[in-house]
């Protein structure tokens, strides 16, 4: 009887923190693999630095994930949304911090139409955040004809250049924030529980009287906020604003998600997770640049990580039943 | 083949989920060549000796002789080696492919050295084999644009396509018209003609004493006897089926019975309900009794908002209600206690005290932020009145029995201000210890004043709880009987189906 606790516990603990684990025998693999170089205050923060603004739209596609839904838009919003902030300030002369503000505004009407097309119209989710993802994709186009919007306001770096007491990048802070905001929401509030009922039985949840289509609106909206932050932190950082900035970050932050997935709750999508997942997104390209690996083969070698992380999963799930 | 005179036989087969028994000792013999009914009320354990007969799920104990030999039915695939098929209830194709490519689905005739279907081919064998069947169906036909007594045919036409010798029919008679049934015995005489042995599964009586030589009759898991047909009539089989073990006549009641709390009437939609009318008073059980279909569901469904209605006039204390959503008939004091409980009871992976509280969670919020110290308490009170089994409320649903399972799903209205409460089949699949548990709980609630609707197709039980019972039928109340008459009565069931 104790004897099988035991076991029970190692194979539990070996459940929530693999990749946890995994993440850390990544981080001594590099240390030992580019000595001096890795393991370096400056270049933790750099990773971190590289990974805020995809830690921050992860987090936002978290919420959306819960729910068992996806949100395609992302990539095209948060590019948008960047050239949005951008010419606010450059073309209308707005100041920066009311130009920050109606880019939330604007990332959560995003939100908002996305989870109305979804949630109330009953379009299937891929399909409707992608409508919505290719119209704002559109509207882009037509508004820069490709050009990026540049000589931002030097006070804008605020957000994602400079730094905080000179030595924490405030992209970094800004994530943490959005990050202890959003595990407020999803641990202490009403809203966060019904997020996680209509994640695991929404015909339960809708029956015990609970609004299950506002909810999957609410999460919907969260993630628009993130990418507006997202957009916001991207063109500070880049000190202008490029039409197809943050296209990538569609199937990163998927990759987060998935990945953080794998880790702490059992399958189910969670904030520390997908924090864990942009970290080790974020490492696998810092480490492999260190040492002077193409960015060819990077690409392989991060697919392979969470192709390994993913099976890993699915495994452990399928011998649950 | 070896000479023995059944085609299946089965000894002493056992069958347990998760603790629970469904079938408890089954034994069942069934004839080469006729055609055996197979009866008993919902949950007897019909479905799940079909199940393991048909490879989907497998037996814990029993032997299984197919032809005289010993067998072990692995899967799907070896059943249908052995000459096992299943014609089921609900029936399934792909609607959108034609007659012809459901009955030859996977078997499709492809053209020499290549992987493409011979369409010229499947059509002509399909009409062959069709003819050969003496079944008369157009094999150009999207199977979708079929009514359903062909689509039934086109599945039998399948099953039969595959050379099957045991062939299980589960109700086929439950969606069609008279003459279509008609047409459906006489094709199952046809088949007894040609030596193919048949397992008749149905509600209707009056079609098993037209067609089948034999009947077994199951209850609670267990077999109660098998007869020949003509040794048998309609109140005998009745009488097998119907469990009256239980002492219902002796339980003291002591409802203290007031005014009308809930009333629906005359409520109506397209095909589903005509003109259906109930209430409940304070303090009082009332059942709707019939099988499943008659409209019970629906019409409890249709009165708290979940689905639409076209009419009904439905009040709440006096006061004419309509509800949009069942949020709205929640905070009106209307409690649903739905039917299917994994599906629409429980949230499986979350723990016990974030189910019991999920909806009512406004009652711990300060400041928009969760007191989940006073949740916690709140679902341990709630939990423990109905003495759920759990090692710790932060236990996930999902892991605990259905007994349990189903106080956890009344405990999330226990404590608050409820005085409807509606249970759909409050006991489906619930093992027979936390049955009585959960008839205690019922009897409870009626006597702490709630109006109590419990939907159920299990006679017994209703007699057991029940002041009143509304007997439903198609979408129509046929029958309203007090308590008294419910339990004298012998014909409640020929009421439910209709004879």
């Amino acid at each position: 009887m104790v004897k099988s606790m035991k076991s029970l516990n190692i194979s539990k603990i070996a459940k929530n923190f693999g990749t946890l684990i995994g993440y850390i025998i990544l981080l001594i693999a590099f240390t030992i693999l580019a000595p001096g170089r890795f393991m370096t205050v400056s270049n933790m923060i750099g990773i971190l630095r590289q990974i805020a603004m995809l830690g921050t739209i992860s987090i936002g596609l978290t919420f959306v994930m819960i729910t068992k839904r996806s949100d395609l838009s992302i990539g095209y919003s948060t590019s948008f949304l960047g050239i949005f902030v951008a010419a606010l300030m450059v073309n209308a002369g707005m100041n920066i911090w009311v130009a920050a503000l109606l880019t939330i505004i604007l990332g959560a009407l995003i939100g908002l139409i996305n989870g109305t097309i979804i949630s109330y119209l009953g379009v299937p989710d891929f399909i409707g955040s992608l409508g919505v993802g290719y119209v704002v994709a559109g509207i882009n186009q037509a508004y820069t004809k490709g050009h990026p919007v540049s000589n931002l306001p030097e006070s804008f770096g605020i957000f994602g250049s400079q730094r905080l007491f000179d030595v924490l990048p405030n992209a970094v802070v800004i994530m943490i924030i959005v990050l202890l905001v959003s595990y407020v929401i999803l641990r202490h509030t009403r809203l966060g529980r019904y997020i996680y009922a209509v994640g695991d039985n929404e015909e339960a949840t809708l029956m015990s009287g609970i609004n299950t289509k506002k909810t999957v609106v609410w999460s919907y909206v969260f993630c628009g906020i993130a990418c507006a932050v997202t957009a916001i932190m991207l063109t500070s950082r880049l000190g202008s604003a490029h039409p197809q900035a943050a296209e990538d970050y569609l199937l990163n932050a998927i990759a987060a998600v998935w990945l953080g997935s794998t880790a702490f709750k059992d399958g189910e999508p969670n904030l520390a997770g997908t924090v864990l997942g942009a970290l080790i997104i974020g490492t696998m390209a810092n480490g492999l640049t260190i040492m002077n690996v193409s960015y060819y083969y990077q690409d392989i070698a991060t697919g392979l990580i969470i192709l390994l992380a993913v099976i890993i999963t699915s495994i452990q799930r399928q011998n649950k039943k | 083949m070896s000479d023995s005179k059944y085609a299946v036989e089965m000894r002493g087969i056992k069958k347990s989920f998760g603790g629970i028994y469904a079938l408890k000792g089954i034994d069942f013999q069934v004839e080469r060549g006729t055609c055996h009914a197979l009866v008993g009320e919902n949950g007897a354990g019909k479905s799940t000796l079909m199940k393991i007969m048909t490879g989907l799920v497998g037996k814990d104990t029993g032997e299984i002789f197919i032809n005289g030999n010993q067998t072990e039915i692995h899967s799907v695939r070896h059943a249908e080696d052995l000459g096992i098929a299943i014609v089921p209830q609900e029936l399934s194709f792909v609607s959108y492919f034609t007659v012809a490519e459901n009955i030859f689905m996977g078997e499709e005739p492809v053209k020499k050295g290549s992987k493409l279907v011979d369409w010229k081919t499947l059509f002509a064998t399909c009409d062959a084999k069709l003819k050969e069947l003496k079944i008369d169906l157009p094999s150009r036909k999207k199977a979708g644009d079929l009514n359903v007594s062909d689509q039934q045919m086109m599945v039998i036409a399948r099953v039969l396509a595959k050379n099957a010798e045991i062939i299980i029919m589960d109700e086929p008679t439950a969606r069609l018209g008279h003459g279509e049934v008609a047409k459906l015995l006489e094709y199952i005489k046809y088949l007894k003609g040609q030596g193919k042995t048949i397992i008749y599964i149905s509600h209707r009586l009056e079609e098993i004493f037209e067609v089948c030589d034999n009947v077994t009759v199951l209850r609670d898991g267990m077999t109660v006897d098998t007869l020949p047909v003509s040794q048998v009539d309609n109140d005998k089989l009745i009488n097998m089926m119907v469990n009256r073990s239980v002492n219902v006549v002796a339980q003291k009641r002591e409802h203290n019975i007031g005014e009308v709390v809930f009333s629906v009437e005359h409520i109506s939609r397209r095909n589903v309900l005509h003109d259906v009318s109930f209430n409940v008073r304070r303090g009082e059980i009332v059942g709707l009794f019939g099988l499943v279909g008659a409209g019970r569901t629906e019409a409890v469904r249709a009165a708290l908002g979940v689905d639409k209605y076209d009419h009904a006039e439905i009040k709440l204390e006096g006061k004419p209600v309509k509800f949009a959503h069942i949020g709205q008939a929640l905070a009106a004091g209307i409690a649903l206690v739905p039917e299917e409980r994994r599906k629409q009871g429980i949230l499986p992976n979350t723990p016990i005290y974030r189910n019991v509280s999920v909806g009512n969670l406004k009652q711990f919020t300060k400041l928009g932020m969760l007191d989940e110290e006073a949740e916690k308490k709140y679902a341990k009170d709630a939990t423990d009145k109905l003495s759920v089994a759990c090692t710790s409320i932060r236990q996930t649903v999902g892991s605990l029995s259905g007994g349990n399972q189903q106080k956890v799903v009344i405990s999330k209205y226990i404590d608050r201000d409820i005085k409807v409460f509606i249970l759909d089949e409050p006991t489906r699949g619930i093992d027979v210890g936390a049955k009585d548990q959960i008839y205690t709980i019922i009897e409870n609630l009626a006597k702490q004043g709630m109006a109590v609707i419990v939907i159920s197709s299990e006679i017994p039980e209703l007699q057991l709880m029940c002041d009143r019972v509304c007997i439903m039928s198609e979408g129509r109340v046929i029958s309203e009987m007090t308590r008294d008459e419910f339990i004298d009565s012998d014909n409640v069931l020929k009421n439910a189906i209709g004879i």
